[in-house]
């Protein structure tokens, strides 16, 4: 198919596309010849002239690796980019289903007014016209591709579904022109194009008997300002040319199922496992199948020419060993990536596990022993002063401790007994015979008498004196007076013990803050040396884990290498009978060629196939969010078997909660509007019955979602769909309005006919 | 009829000094709780406690404590139970006291001054470091009184 090459560029990225063929040494333009070979030559019957198509490619690459030109209509000539952007302008019919002759003509579109609605009830002739465009752009292939995408069970051989489209272009000749004896029935559509315009006319002939056969459907292509029939190459078969062209020029048939498109189809979509639905919406836009088939034919080409059984089982055997390989590849290194994912966790663990070591510090174990050497001496040192304190609390502080008072009264007593004591000494009984010698000797002497007399006078004085001052009168008479002396000494000292008290308890005190200290950091050390031996415990469970793990890694290292080599081994030999270097006779080689072509196209395929579900997914992320009206949907996630996640912003996947029938039909549409919106070709959508049955508040958002592309779109509505407050919703924006209906004719031999206007609006 | 004999210092140095058994027990207590070696030297601080009260202190119960002797109670040298000895009689103010004089005195200051620091002891939170610095706060702030101008 034409542009194939071009869509799997658009989705998967021009750079990886090439890149992928590169890695296979496929040219891009021997791909696109194939396809454009096979594309042309579609539905042609047999695959003779598909095969003489093939030896003549083939043949050229095997001279000398250029893709041959001669003979086959390659798109890279003849299409230097996308298809156009195009907008349909007419469409008129004739004996084409429920209309014996109509016409529509669309204003030129204007962005802010790009809706056309045709309101026309069931049986007047909506579906007629969706119809009309699609066989007359695409006849027996529009029917095909349509098919292929919704109706997967109707798959089988290109030649027994050629039946089915005669007897559907055989019912929709308009039955009163059959009555009439008319023969023809005829679909003519006028495109503007970014090229300029372009009519399409596609009639069909029919016999007497009202049959139709392929020889009895001619298309004709007219192009440019005065509308001149498009030039066919000589030598080109018209009808395939021109089918090309509208493929090349407006968009390829497998897309078409998104831009004309009915309720039920939606509804057909919605119905469908998500997955099918994703992965054949995505296959379709990329015309994944028109690959296949081409892969296909290639292979049943190579057999057709003759390659021998010998060779065809020894290319089977190694192409089946090579996938073989591939896949054991592909599971060893998703084995290592998912063994780094463990790797990856354990690594930062074992990290995290020594930096936490490392803040410990080392040499615990000493410090922890000079921690106990300090707290035994300071605890000897505190019980050495606690004994000193003791000691000096029960002797020279005890004394301090009876107060001053005390102290002084007793000080000053003493030494007043003191004094006493010292005068008490002086009538000692010398001194009275020392005092009595004196006065003996005095002058002049006294008689004896008179010395008699005097002496017992003096001795009586004397006794008097010393009587005066008895050891019996004082306080403490007990005491020695030469004690007195010593215990003032004592007693005036006395206080200052008090000091030495309080230095030996300041001292006491410092010793007990630094011990207190000691101790909590002995309690703490202790703590962080039971963490480290709890980390180097940890450090060295999660080693082995990761000793174990790598273990394995290097294994799969080596087995890697090992099915590296062996595939490229094998690709070798491939490689040797893909470009014939294996056969002798010509046509073998070919066949040998065309087998290596098809294995390198299906490797291209399957690698790009990932990055197009990629991208295809974001568009559709896009629509969804548009369309419905639930906002909890945050992201469409599309995996390469199609298999669809709707995430919500917890990440998610609300279908493992529950997804209503209306919702199934907006994710539907929402796939639908992705690859309307992703096709780099903004061609009219034309959808018939649009609102089908969704609920009011979708209803308002599909209609505003598709009134307001950017591209031409033609409603096809019931009278009661697109009206009332739908219709007032989009009245600003529709550029023209026709309204379908029924003449009748005698004995039900009516037909319909379009008018201008619309529905007499109901109330909004 | 014999009048009692004034005491003499000798005869002191051989006596056994005695309190209540309760007094006594308190003793007991306080010296372990200080650690403290001798059982003479909570006495001693008990003594001293309570004579830096100006009150006379009165003796109830009978005196069945252990006995420490004078010399162990007062100290080894003469001028140690000289002292002891001049400041119970200097506090009772009682001129020829006897030998049994002395010993109820000092019985009832013993009495007196190991409750009171006892009460010290657990006021102070029971801890020794604690119990000697609030013991040493009251002398060091009458010195500080008495050196103010």
């Amino acid at each position: 198919m034409t542009g194939a090459l071009e869509l799997l560029s658009v989705y998967g990225g021009s750079e990886r596309v090439a890149a992928a063929f590169a890695a296979h040494d496929l040219a891009p333009d021997l791909a696109r010849a194939l396809l454009a070979a096979r594309a042309s030559l579609f539905g042609a019957g047999n695959r003779r002239r598909l095969f003489t198509q093939f030896d003549a490619i083939l043949g050229q690459e095997q001279a000398d690796g250029t893709v041959a030109q001669e003979g086959v209509q390659t798109t890279s000539e003849s299409s230097p980019g996308s298809p156009q952007a195009a907008q349909l302008r007419g469409v008129k019919m004739r004996n084409w289903k429920v209309f014996a002759r109509a016409e529509f003509d669309f204003p030129r579109l204007s962005t802010d007014r790009p809706v056309c609605l045709i309101g026309g009830k069931n049986g007047y002739g909506k579906t007629s016209f969706l119809e009309a465009i699609l066989f007359g752009l695409y006849g027996q292939r529009a029917l095909l591709d349509v098919d292929r995408t919704l109706r997967p069970d109707a798959a089988g051989p290109a030649s027994a579904r050629a039946t089915p489209y005669r007897q559907l272009i055989e019912r929709a000749f308009h039955e009163p022109a059959r009555a009439r004896g008319e023969e023809v029935a005829a679909v003519h559509l006028a495109f503007d194009t970014s090229d300029g315009p372009l009519e399409i006319e596609r009639r069909w002939y029919f016999r007497a008997d009202g049959r139709s056969s392929p020889e009895d459907e001619v298309l004709t292509l007219w192009a440019g300002d005065d509308l001149d029939a498009v030039p066919v190459p000589e030598g080109e078969d018209v009808q395939l040319f021109y089918q090309e062209e509208i493929a090349r020029r407006l968009m390829p048939a497998s897309v078409a199922p998104f831009f004309l498109f009915d309720g039920e189809q939606v509804k057909r979509l919605a119905e469908r496992k998500m997955a099918d639905q994703v992965r054949l919406g995505i296959e379709s836009v990329l015309g994944l199948h028109a690959w296949r088939d081409t892969i296909s034919d290639l292979r049943d080409y190579a057999r057709d020419r003759g390659l021998s059984d010998g060779r065809a089982e020894d290319y089977a055997r190694l192409s089946t060993t090579a996938d073989t390989l591939e896949a054991e590849r592909e599971n060893t290194m998703a084995a290592i990536v998912d063994l780094e994912a463990q790797l990856s966790p354990l690594r930062a663990r074992r990290d995290s596990l020594l930096a936490d070591i490392g803040a410990l510090g080392g040499g615990t174990f000493a410090s922890m022993q000079d921690l106990h050497e300090r707290r035994h001496s300071l605890g000897q040192q505190r019980q050495h002063l606690q004994a000193e304190l003791a000691q000096a609390a029960s002797h020279a502080f005890a004394l301090a401790l009876v107060g001053q008072p005390l102290l002084g009264r007793t000080a000053r007593t003493l030494r007043r007994e003191s004094s006493q004591a010292v005068a008490g000494e002086g009538f000692s009984a010398d001194a009275l015979e020392a005092l009595l010698s004196a006065i003996d000797a005095d002058d002049p002497p006294l008689d004896a008498a008179e010395r008699e007399a005097v002496h017992e006078r003096v001795r009586r004085g004397w006794a008097r004196l010393a009587n005066a001052t008895p050891s019996e009168g004082r306080l403490h008479h007990y005491l020695d007076v030469r004690l007195h002396n010593r215990m003032l000494e004592r007693l005036d000292s006395a206080p200052a013990a008090v000091a030495g008290i309080q230095d030996k308890v300041a001292v006491l005190r410092r010793l007990e803050t630094e011990l207190a200290t000691l101790e909590a950091a002995i309690v703490e050390r202790g703590t962080r040396q039971q963490s480290d031996q709890d980390l180097r415990e940890d450090l060295r469970t999660v080693s082995e884990g990761i000793e174990a793990l790598e273990q394995r890694r290097r294994t799969l290292d080596q087995t890697l290498g090992r099915l590296k080599s062996q595939e490229a081994q094998i690709a070798e030999k491939l490689d040797a009978r893909r470009f014939g270097r294996q056969s002798d006779e010509p046509a073998q080689r070919r066949a040998e060629i065309a087998l290596g072509v098809a294995r390198a196209l299906e490797q291209v395929i399957k690698t790009v196939t990932p990055t197009c579900f990629e991208s295809f997914a974001l568009a559709v992320t896009r629509a969804y969010k548009a369309l419905s009206h639930k906002a909890v949907v945050d992201r469409v996630g599309i995996d390469p078997d199609g298999a669809v996640t709707l995430v919500d912003r917890q990440g998610r996947d609300v279908r493992n909660f529950d997804l209503s029938a209306g919702e199934s039909q907006i994710f539907a549409m929402a796939l639908i509007a992705a690859v309307a919106d992703t096709a780099r070709c903004p061609m009219p959508l034309v959808i018939d019955t649009p609102l089908g049955r969704l609920d009011p508040d979708h209803r308002e958002r599909i209609l505003e979602f598709f009134t307001t592309q950017p591209r031409q779109t033609i409603l096809l509505s019931q009278p009661d769909e697109v009206n009332g407050r739908y219709l007032a919703q989009i009245q600003h924006r529709i550029a023209a309005r026709y309204r379908l209906d029924h003449e009748g004719g005698a004995g039900g031999l009516g037909g319909s006919v379009a008018h201008e206007g619309y529905f007499p609006t109901v109330a909004a | 009829m014999t009048t009692p004999h004034p005491v003499h210092l000798l005869d002191l140095l051989r006596a056994d000094f005695r309190t209540t058994e309760a007094a006594d027990g308190l003793n007991s207590a306080l010296q372990k709780a200080l650690s403290l070696p001798y059982r003479y030297q909570p006495a001693r601080l008990a003594l001293a406690k309570s004579l830096s009260v100006s009150i006379h202190p009165t003796l109830e119960g009978d005196l069945r404590g252990k006995p420490i002797k004078g010399e162990t109670l007062f100290g080894q040298e003469e001028v140690d139970l000289a002292l002891w000895v001049a400041l119970i009689v200097e506090h009772a103010e009682r001129p020829g006291a006897t030998r049994r004089d002395i010993q109820d005195l000092v019985a009832a200051h013993w009495s007196r001054g190991v409750e009171a620091l006892w009460a010290d002891w657990l006021a102070g939170g029971e801890d020794a470091v604690a119990f000697f610095e609030r013991l040493a706060d009251n002398p060091a702030r009458a010195l500080a009184e008495q050196k103010q101008p």
